[in-house]
This record gives structure tokens, sequence and C-alpha cells, in this order.
């Protein structure tokens, strides 16, 4: 496409029957012929990790394959088109709304935290201190450590009754809650340590954007006579907007996907409380076997994030930010 | 200039592949004449024993390698909970070890999607007389043989002989005397239940429930028997002397601890836990385990009949080699090791006349146990009940369905995801 457009053709001088379409496409390829060649790398490489896969996924979701449906090796599959069956027949599932309002709560909590607190950590560390550099990297150690580490750590701190958190409360005369047995503390449980582990990422991208923001904004602002908190909001705030407008969404991105850490902690449990539909969906996929199904929650899982990553497109460029694309 | 250079990249290209073809040929000639003269064989084995079992397979292992130095066994560990579907998805893919260790349930599943290699002509006469029926029943699909019997269990009742004298109780051997029993103890001294449906199974069937008929075509577990089973089994969970098992997810670990400690009287696991346990501070001396079939109910007794059994994959590279191996592994002098010094019962009758085995008081204990204990039928489908009829077990102890309406639950779910043209008995 872009290269398309800088053939040197302007509109005006084309003439209304202009070179042929064989001919344009010809100089096209003689002109940008090595920019095409570079590119096939990328576009093979794309095509087989992403597009090949996406499209049998989405032609899957489709079918009824199953466990005996699906052929492999050298076992002929047998699997048939049964139009969208899969997807009218999801919320036969009597988990599918809780799942579905699990997974919407699991990303609005845990990005709100990961915002709110990583903003703050950010803006304190935005700022000449001793051992910044120390701090930093301390800040830093959640999103270090590979997160089935962190999922198993916390899952033995959690554990009732021999986990640190009981230990610690008994020993001070509390009676601890069931902090992965009960359905509603499971739930604060493992958004609690999905906050813990998303703090760094938006801590670090948002203090490249606090330090982007241009310092003269910051001092003609004071010289005006403006609180401080009148600077952070009026100046801050809006200078973070294209970077927290970007973090923000693929935070939404991965948290709505998070597996490990449900997985790990509580495997969806107690009593499939803490699903979301990721793992729901690896339930069908590995357990039940059913590929049919797996494969619709994929769509679904792929959908949702589609159809809510281009709304909030269109509203933060409404919002008045051009720059962000 | 470019049209000349583009145009000589065809022959180039085709040049180039003769030519890796010409050098692959005589370099794959060659190594099979080395291959014949070393004869080595690498055998792949995915084994999903625990700790201290692992131990014990280590020598054994070492064993075959010094009687078979051309046979190379490349054992990987695999964790328990994720090995079937591991297994599935590798055996799709062309990727499948060529040896597994596979829980019995999953034997038919395999079996009926073509990953294993037949094995009826490998097995002897003499070996199939020598396993244990209902072991080897496990590992046959559609008349042929598809697996060698490691070892057999089932879950029975395991108590502090010391704790119980102390609170002056007899070994209930019915529910109800169970449940008095476990009275006499303080609070949550008395009994771990865990919130998992393959330890609710003995009280399904003590109450006249069932799982599944194939035979009749029947999802059993919304029967009337089997409301009656989990509700007596949550009525021992919320009794005042049941341990507070406030953590499902870890409640088998926590189980182990709370009985090694001496802190519960009494929990209900299979041979393959007493290993650890006897290493727990409460049995110290050896002796103060107990081990006694798990209680009757009004409609009779079950545990259900588990056990573990070698399969080989059937694009396995050498199926006899890999017949070997697990011949080697599952003979009579094995796994009378394997239960001697883990507590693991045999599924050879052979193995039952060792000296060592015979010597062990907690095998001759579990071996009541295997009497009275239940085999699940034999399905593809056999490996997946356990998904959806977990989280209801776990509703149903929350108080946040009632017995019915869970068990109901798992009915719906067998019926939609696993039994599509089974009826469901009230």
């Amino acid at each position: 496409m872009a290269s398309t457009e800088q053939v040197p053709a302007a509109p005006a001088t084309r003439a209304p029957r202009g070179p042929s379409l064989a001919r344009r496409l010809r100089r096209g390829y003689d002109r940008w012929w090595f920019a095409y060649v570079m590119l096939l790398p990328v576009v093979v490489v794309m095509g087989v990790l992403v597009f090949f896969p996406l499209a049998r996924g989405i032609a899957f979701s489709f079918t009824d394959a199953d466990r005996y449906t699906i052929g492999g090796q050298d076992i002929p599959s047998s699997y048939r088109y049964i139009g969208v069956d899969n997807y009218t027949t999801l919320d036969d599932d009597p988990n599918f709304w809780s799942v579905l309002g699990f997974t919407g709560i699991w990303t609005f909590v845990n990005v709100f935290f990961h915002f709110a607190i990583g903003l703050g950590l950010a803006v304190m560390l935005n700022r000449t201190l001793r051992l910044r550099g120390f701090y930093r990297m301390l800040l830093l150690v959640p999103w270090a450590v590979p997160s089935f580490i962190t999922a198993f750590a916390w899952r033995y701190l959690f554990n009732v009754p021999n986990g640190f958190f009981d230990q610690v409360l008994r020993a001070i005369g509390v009676d601890g809650p069931a902090w992965l047995g009960d359905p509603t503390w499971a739930k604060v449980s493992v958004v609690t340590v999905n906050v813990w582990l998303g703090i760094p990422f938006m801590m670090v991208a948002l203090l490249g954007g606090l330090q982007s923001i241009d310092k003269e904004l910051l001092d003609a602002s004071s010289v005006d006579g403006a609180s401080n908190l009148r600077r952070f909001w009026d100046v801050t705030l809006p200078g973070l907007r294209p970077v927290a407008a970007t973090v923000i969404l693929l935070g939404i991105i991965w948290t709505f996907n998070m597996f490990n850490v449900i997985f790990l902690i509580t495997q969806g449990g107690p009593a499939d409380e803490t699903q979301i539909l990721v793992t729901y969906a690896y339930r069908y996929f590995l357990d039940y076997q059913l590929y049919g199904v797996a494969a619709a929650y994929g769509v679904l899982i792929l959908s949702i994030l589609l159809v809510f990553s281009s709304i909030y497109r269109a509203t933060v460029r409404k919002l008045g930010e051009e720059t962000w694309a | 200039m470019r049209s000349i250079r583009s145009r000589a990249f065809v022959p180039a290209l085709a040049a180039m592949v003769l030519a890796a073809v010409l050098v692959a040929t005589p370099a794959a000639a060659r190594t099979d004449v080395v291959a014949k003269r070393q004869a080595t064989t690498t055998i792949t084995f995915w084994q999903t024993m625990n700790d201290e079992e692992t131990k014990t397979l280590r020598t054994i292992v070492a064993a075959f390698s010094k009687a078979n130095p051309s046979i190379k066994v490349n054992m990987q560990y695999v964790p328990f909970d994720q090995a079937q579907a591991r297994y599935a998805t590798a055996a799709q893919g062309g990727k499948a070890p060529d040896v597994l260790r596979a829980e019995i349930a999953w034997i038919a599943d395999y079996a009926a999607r073509g990953f294993l290699a037949d094995l009826t002509k490998h097995i002897s006469a003499a070996d199939r007389r020598d396993f244990l029926p209902s072991a080897y029943a496990y590992g046959l699909w559609r008349g042929k043989t598809y697996a060698v019997p490691q070892v057999t269990d089932a879950p029975a009742l395991l108590y502090n002989k010391a704790m119980l004298r102390a609170a002056n109780v007899t070994v209930p051997t019915t529910i109800q005397q169970l449940e008095t029993a476990c009275a006499k103890f303080g609070a949550g001294k008395g009994i771990f239940l865990r919130g998992d449906a393959y330890f609710v199974q003995p009280w399904i069937w003590a109450y006249g429930g069932g799982l599944v008929n194939p035979l009749k075509r029947e999802i059993l577990i919304a029967s009337k028997g089997s409301v009656n089973g989990m509700t007596a089994y949550k009525r021992l969970f919320d009794a005042d002397c049941a341990f507070d098992n406030e953590d499902f997810a870890n409640d088998y670990g926590n189980m182990q601890t709370a009985f090694k400690n001496g802190d519960v009287a009494m929990i209900v696991n299979g041979p393959w836990a007493t290993a650890d346990i006897l290493s727990g501070r409460a049995f110290r001396n050896r002796a103060n385990l107990g081990v006694a079939p798990v209680p009757r109910g009004t409609a009779g007794q079950g545990s259900p009949v588990g056990g573990h059994s070698y399969v080989i994959s059937r694009r396995a590279k050498n199926v006899d080699a890999a017949y070997r191996f697990i011949q080697f592994l599952s003979r009579a002098q094995n796994q009378a090791t394997l239960a001697a010094k883990n507590n693991l019962l045999p599924t050879r009758k052979s193995a039952y006349q060792a000296r060592v085995v015979k010597a062990n008081p907690i095998i001759s204990a579990f071996l009541k146990q295997m009497l009275v204990a239940r085999a699940r039928p034999v399905l593809p489908e056999g490996g997946a009940i356990y998904t959806d009829f977990g989280p209801n077990v776990q509703k149903v102890l929350l108080g946040d369905s009632t017995p019915a309406q869970g068990m109901l639950a798992v009915a719906q779910a067998w019926k939609t995801k696993l039994f599509r043209a089974y009826s469901i008995k009230r």
C-alpha cells in the first residue's frame, strides 16, 4: 500500500486513462522489488506462525472436532462442519455466564490497580532521591521472576492451615480467612497476585512517560501559580495520555488472557469460582478434548478483545489524542 | 542484470537441493552401518511416580541398563496430573514418548484413538496368567491387550492407632460407626476429608449409588444412592470433629501433613501415600499406622480400584526393545522391590509370594481392601469423568448447592460432554 502511493505519478498529472494497471504494477515492482524481497521472510513467518493457525482455529470452531474425529499422525480426521452450533450452545454450560462475568471483573479490577499503583510508584520515583536505582530494581522483581514460580510461591503463602499468612494471623490470635477455599476470598487472592505481578510493567512504562513530559510546561505552570495537584491534573496527566492509553490497552489484553496465575494457584477452583474464559477453554481443550468448542472459546476471546480495542481506540481518539493510533 | 540473477536463481537452488540429497544419501547409509555395529536404541520413558517411588524406580532402570547395554533409557518425569493430556497432545503430533506409565483410566481412551501399540502377541501366556485379572482388564480394549499392569491400588481407611486407643475407639467398619468414632475426638482431630471427587466415591457406593453403567447406557451419579452418599459425605465433612478443610487447592498435601504430624486420627488414602506417611512424626513407630477397609454404608461398600500400567506408543521406533523394557520393569522380582520399599500392591500373583511382600503388614492390610474394591467401567471417557465431578463436589461442600443439585449438575455435564447417548437415572 505505502509503496504504491509513492509511485511518482501525482493524481493531478495522471490522465483519466493513465497507464494500465498491469503497467503500474510492473513499474511498482521494478522500483520496489527489493522492499518486497526484504518483506518476504516476515510475511512467510507471520503467515506460518500467526495467520495459518488463526485461520485453522476459526475453521475448527465450526466443526465437531473432538478426541475421536481430530485424527493425527497417520489417523485420518473425520470431523464435520456443523455451522454455528458450537457458538449457540456455549451458554448450555451452566458456568458460562459466571465465567464470562468473572473474566470482566478480573480484567477491570486488575488493570485498575496496576495503573493506579503503577502511576503512584512512577510519580514517587520520578524525582531525585537517594537509592532511586535500588528502589527501581526492587520494584522490578515481580516482573523478573517467571510467573509460574510466583504462582507457586503465592499458593504456598495462601495455604490454610500450613501457609505463611494463616500462620502469622494465628500467631496474633486471628482466625484467618480461607484464602483459596472460600469463593470470594479465592477471587481476592488471585487478583492480589496478579496485581502484584502487573505493577512493574505499568510503573516502568509510566515512568518513561513522565520523563518525556516537557519540564518547561511544569515550570511555566508553577510560575502561573498552579498548585501541585493542579499541575499533576492539568499538565502531568494529559502529558501521560499517549503512553497511558497504550499500556492500559496492553494491560487489558494481557490480563484478559492471564492463564498462569489462575491455573497454577486455584485451577479455577474452588467450585469453578475463579475460572476465566481462557482457563475454562483449556478445560474443553485438554480435559474434554472437545476441540470445536475450545476453538469457539478462542474465537470468542479474540472477538471480545477486537471489539473492545476498536471501541477503546475510537474513544481515546475522540478524547483528543491524535498522535496515538 | 537483475533478471539474469533471478533466472539463475532457480537452477542454483535445484543444484543445491540435488547436492544436499547426494550428500545425505551416503551419510544415511553410513549411519546404518554404525547402528548395526553398536545396535543402540534409545527409549524415551515418561514416568509419573511420586518422589519416594521414583527413588526405587531409578535403581530398577539402572539394573535394566546394566543388563541391556544396547538399549538406552531416557527417563523423564511428567507430573501425574498433567500426563494424561500431555501424552494425548504429543501422540496427536507424532511426538509421543516410546513408553508411558499410564493411569488405568487413560488406556481405553488412548487405545480407542489409535495411539498405542498392540501388545497382545508380545505378552506370553505365562505372564498373562500371572497378572491379577482386575488389573489386566484395564489394559484390554476390543479384545486386544495394550498395557502391562504395574501397580494396583484402592484407597482405604488409614488411622493412627495410638490416637484411636487414647480416645478409646475401635476401628469403624460402618459409616455410622465412623461418624460416632470421629465425634469422640476434639474439634478437627477426627478425620480429614478432601474436597475431591475421587475420595467421595466410597460414600457413593456405600449408599447404592454409582458413576455410569455402560451396559444399560445410564448415568448413575444423580441417582438416589449417589445423592445419599454425597449427603453423608457432607454430613461428616461439616462435623465438628472433621478437620477444617479450608483449602481445596492444597488439601492433598494438607491432609498428608496433618496425618503425619498426628493432628488428625483418620484419613482415606491409597497405598501410594504410605511411604510418605511413614516418614512423618506420628509414625516413627511404623506399627502405629493402621489400615482398614473403607467403612460400609447401608448398601454395601466400595473403594475405587486404581493403578498404573505401562503402555507403548504405536509409533515407537523399536517396539520390541520397548517391550523388553516394560517387561523388565514389571517382573515379579521388581514388583516385589517396589512393594517392599514403597508398600505398593503388585499386579502379579507370583510377586505376592515373595518373602518381602508377605512380610509387609501394610500390603496385607490393603489386600483386604482390594477384595471389596470396585473397578470403574473401562471406557475411553473414563479419564475425564472427574473434570466436572470435582468442582460440583466442592460446590456441595461449600453449601452453594444441595447434594441433589450438585450430583444432577455432574450428570448433566457428563451427558453433554462425555456420554451423549446415555440417559440420566434419577
